[in-house]
């Protein structure tokens, strides 16, 4: 088994009525799915963790002596007092005084963990084309009347993914990226010419196939919505895919 | 008419020029890692406007090192001549003007451009890349970015700030400032880009209006003090509009020295020059450095001391300007 199939069949395993689900997204790096309830816990636990450890800066008069004091059996532990409030977060270097050490390692302990938990997450869509996708169980797609078999290998690829069938209207390719820009259909297949993709009011995916060459050359590209980077995400993924095929 | 009397001392102590060649040393550094976090940043930029942003703002960065050699240089070398009978150790002052002025209009540029994205719900694309075999989404790769580019600014500027102190640089202490505070402008463009992530197409303006109202904010403020010096105004403080405690304690010795005269210090570069109106040198003159409130390795700061005994040109005794 892939080690990131053994990893997320671990996971899918430890999740089990704890709240973790499984990824089903390929771009992610780690398949660590997490609920927004748990990732909110975490950051929750950290943060109240942090809040008793603050000092965060030097304070140069502080000696030895008077930061510590007795810690649980018998042990002395480093300490300060800051803000009325006694804490362990403190370090003396000689000559410099004393330190918070604590609170920037529960930060960055914090902020990778939250980063992981949430990585499943990243991207997500502002207009849910994925989820609507896959919830409504079609994509709406905008194409000519005549496609290559990149494109149709494309839409396979995708109706995998997703789990919907397409549901294709052709005509005029302006309306046809005019619609996508306004979220009534959710990607066009279309020809461009190479020096348009900066000019189109839409994101572009990756050419799935180039005729010809030099400055004329005309590339099929799937046109999306801007800024639904997780639907955007899934079709650059398999263009290239299918592109890197076709070669 | 009185005759003016004028003494000087101009020459920098060694250990000075030792501290600027330093300093000189740490900007050249300070340009290297400036221009490998605009490479990176450049390499990961993407449609965000939060990452253009900070990219904007990390390439103005090589305008306060490169600003600090020039005059450095020129206040080294440069030699008083016909034209240039003050030397140029003014240039440092004119430098961190164009500096400034620079900064601010980026600052405000920018600010505008995030407010019409956000004003106009522009969403940001930003979709995957093949790195290293696999596809991943550029975010993380900006995220890596961003802390990659918080790291060097946080370093060279605790190395610049005794530095600039030494040396009175108000150019050099902006740039550490600048470089101090950068882990605010990376932890904003770090939160925009995850904000992005989580599908809240704002975060993007926002942070990057953030970014760029910080930029602002630097630029008015080294505007009012780099204007005060310009204008010959009194000797600002190092990181402040305010008169430096430095000239405030010099004008008291000053005053109390020569009672009832007129005291007028003004600034050129690091050297603070001191006019007294109203009364002559005494003999046996002390000494500029004599004149100096605070200590010794620091009486350099005052280059000259002109006595002014005229009267006015209306014929009475000259008013005294505080």
């Amino acid at each position: 088994m892939a080690p990131q199939k053994k990893m997320a069949a671990r996971l899918a395993w430890a999740g089990k009525g704890r709240g973790f689900v499984p990824s089903a997204d390929k771009h992610c790096v780690w398949h660590c799915g997490m609920e927004d309830r748990n990732v909110i816990l975490i950051g929750a636990f950290f943060w109240t963790a942090s809040k008793g450890a603050r000092p965060n800066r030097s304070i140069p008069d502080a000696s030895e002596g008077t930061a510590r004091r007795a810690g649980r059996n018998g042990k002395t532990i480093k300490c300060c007092v800051l803000e009325g409030r006694l804490t362990e977060a403190a370090k003396i270097e000689p000559g410099r005084g004393l330190h918070g050490t604590l609170m920037p390692r529960i930060a960055t302990v914090a902020v990778i963990t939250l980063l992981l938990a949430a990585c499943d997450r990243f991207p997500s869509d502002p207009e849910q084309s994925l989820e609507n996708i896959r919830s409504r169980g079609t994509i709406r797609l905008g194409a000519p009347e005549n496609i290559p078999p990149e494109a149709s290998a494309l839409l396979r690829r995708l109706e995998r993914e997703t789990g919907a069938r397409t549901l294709r209207r052709s005509g005029e390719i302006e309306p046809l990226l005019q619609a996508v820009k306004d979220g009534d259909i959710d990607l066009v297949i279309a020809p461009f010419r190479k020096d348009t993709p900066s000019a189109t009011a839409n994101a572009l995916s990756p050419p799935i196939r180039t005729d010809g060459t030099g400055d004329k050359a005309i590339e099929w590209r799937a046109a999306l919505r801007n800024g639904e980077n997780r639907w955007i995400s899934l079709v650059e993924v398999n263009a290239r895919q299918v592109a890197g095929r076709a070669k | 008419m009185s005759a003016l009397a004028v003494t000087t001392d101009e020459t920098l102590p060694p250990q000075l020029l030792e501290t600027l060649k330093r300093a000189e040393r740490l900007e050249y550094w300070n340009i290297f890692w400036t221009i490998t976090i605009v490479i990176v940043m450049g390499l990961v930029l993407g449609q965000s406007q939060t990452m253009k942003t900070a990219w904007i703002e990390d390439t103005l960065g090589l305008v306060p090192p490169i600003a600090f050699l020039i005059a450095a240089k020129m206040e080294r070398s440069g030699n008083k001549s016909h034209k240039f009978p003050f030397g140029f150790e003014r240039v440092n002052g004119l430098g961190f003007f164009l500096a400034a002025v620079a900064l601010a209009a980026t600052g405000a540029l920018l600010l505008w451009d995030s407010a019409m994205t956000l004003v106009e719900g522009e969403h940001a694309t930003v979709g995957t890349v093949r790195f290293l075999g696999r596809d991943i989404w550029l975010g993380w790769l900006m995220i890596g970015a961003q802390f990659y580019a918080m790291i060097p600014p946080m370093i060279i500027g605790r190395k610049e700030l005794p530095l600039a102190e030494e040396l009175a640089d108000k150019l050099l202490h902006t740039d550490a400032l600048m470089n101090k505070a950068n882990w605010m402008t990376g932890a904003a463009g770090i939160a925009g880009i995850i904000g992005l992530g989580l599908g809240w197409w704002w975060a993007d303006s926002v942070a990057a209006a953030f970014i760029s109202f910080d930029i602002l904010h630097d630029g008015l403020k080294a505007i009012r003090s780099s204007t005060a010096e310009l204008v010959d105004g009194t000797p600002r403080g190092l990181s402040s509009p305010a008169i430096s405690e430095e000239a405030e304690a010099l004008q008291a010795r000053l005053e109390e020295r020569y009672p009832g005269a007129s005291i007028r210090l003004r600034e050129t570069g690091r050297l603070i020059r001191a006019e007294v109106h109203g009364c002559h040198a005494p003999e046996p003159y002390p000494g500029t450095a004599d004149h100096w409130p605070g200590k010794d390795e620091r009486s350099w700061r005052l280059a000259q001391v002109s006595f002014v005994p005229a009267e006015s040109r209306f014929g009475g005794p000259e008013r005294k300007h505080r």
